[in-house]
């Protein structure tokens, strides 16, 4: 009887751990925001549509799986609209100040504003990173040549495996 | 070999030395500077003269293969002529052995021993001994000590070395790590500004 063939294994390609990143945490935390202000306070739900524009806008340009950018967006934009929630949450806000809201240039502002901090942050952090990362990898370097001329002072240079005449590098 | 025919070598034909205690005295006496003290004349005059046998000294300085083991064979030649036959002290010997300590320490590594070395070392000269120099120089156990202590630091400059190519290379891919790097700290950021803003519309809500 022939043996039953093993079913292959699927292999995880390298680069695609953890699926899609960060979205469907993303697309769940604006689900359940929408859901409960649906239920305590639906006026707020108009403003926080409008008010969420530049995440969808985020999450449509992103194309980093784990999407950083538009958490980073989403977080500053939800900080901007949650300043014009706290009217709705305390029940003293109707449909007609939703509208109200949401046609204010200075309401838009603010809560777009946050958003595009967000985008600033995205577009200062790795540049700034990169000047931190370097500045430790050449003060790590340096204080590994300051070891290694420590041992050449204590055991001469032969210790790098030169010979005496040799000149060592710098 | 004629015990009673005086030394050939034509650094010594005025001292018409017979005895081996006479020949250590004029050598000393007329020692040059330079590493070479000793010529096949006077060489085998000591070890014709000498009461055992000269035989691995007078080996070592025919093989030696550097100016560091032909000086070491030619110290070990007259200590052990002098301990033997005297004179007690060969200052000149001595000093001149000490002029070139450089060269003989050369097999030491570690600078902290070297330097104890070299300070004994000045100390014995002064005295003329030649046995007692050899003995600080070639010193059985600080050789051990150095050789056995030489191989740790060696394997730990090389694993320094490692790690500084390590960096180097992390350097070179700096850039695209520091933009993940960059955008998870924005993203860590972006939350905690986001939680500490709801909490405070929360209290100041309630």
């Amino acid at each position: 009887m022939a043996k039953k063939k093993k079913k292959p294994v699927p292999v995880r390609q390298k680069g695609h751990r953890g699926g899609r990143g960060g979205l469907p945490l993303l697309l769940l935390a604006f689900c359940v925001i929408a859901t409960m202000l649906l239920f305590v306070a639906a006026p707020a739900l108009i403003v926080y549509l409008v008010g969420m524009v530049p995440t969808f806008v985020a999450i449509f340009i992103d194309r980093d799986p784990r999407k950083y950018a538009s958490i980073t967006v989403a977080a500053m934009n939800f900080s901007g609209v949650s300043f014009y929630l706290v009217d709705f949450l305390a029940g003293t806000a109707s449909f007609s100040r939703a509208l109200e809201m949401v046609s204010d240039v200075f309401v838009l502002a603010v809560i777009y504003g946050a958003a595009a901090s967000g985008w600033i942050l995205i577009m200062a952090l790795p540049p700034v990173t990169a000047v931190i990362l370097t500045a430790l990898a050449e003060s790590q370097v340096q204080s590994l040549r300051k070891e290694q001329s420590e041992l050449v002072k204590n055991w001469g240079p032969e210790v790098s495996g030169r010979s005496l005449n040799e000149p060592l590098a710098s | 070999m004629n015990k009673g025919m005086a030394c050939q070598s034509p650094r010594f034909t005025g001292t018409n030395a017979v005895a081996i205690r006479d020949m250590m005295e004029a050598i000393d006496a007329g020692c040059v500077s330079g590493e070479q003290q000793l010529d096949r004349h006077v060489a085998a005059f000591l070890g014709a003269r000498y009461s055992g046998s000269l035989d691995n000294e007078l080996d070592d300085f025919a093989t030696a293969s550097n100016g560091e083991e032909a000086l070491v064979a030619q110290l070990g030649i007259f200590a052990a002529v002098q301990f033997k036959h005297g004179p007690r002290e060969l200052p000149h010997l001595a000093s001149l052995f000490f002029n070139h300590l450089e060269t003989l320490l050369s097999p030491f590594h570690n600078v902290e021993l070297r330097e104890r070395i070299r300070r004994s070392a000045e100390q014995v000269a002064t005295t003329g001994k030649l046995p007692e120099l050899l003995s600080i120089v070639r010193n059985k156990k600080y050789m051990r000590m150095d050789k056995k202590g030489f191989g740790q630091p060696k394997l730990y400059y090389t694993s320094l070395e490692r790690q500084i190519q390590v960096q180097q290379i992390a350097l070179t891919r700096i850039s695209p790590v520091s933009l993940v790097k960059g955008r998870v700290a924005a993203a860590y950021i972006a939350s905690c500004i986001c939680a500490t803003v709801v909490v405070m519309i929360s209290l100041g809500g309630g």
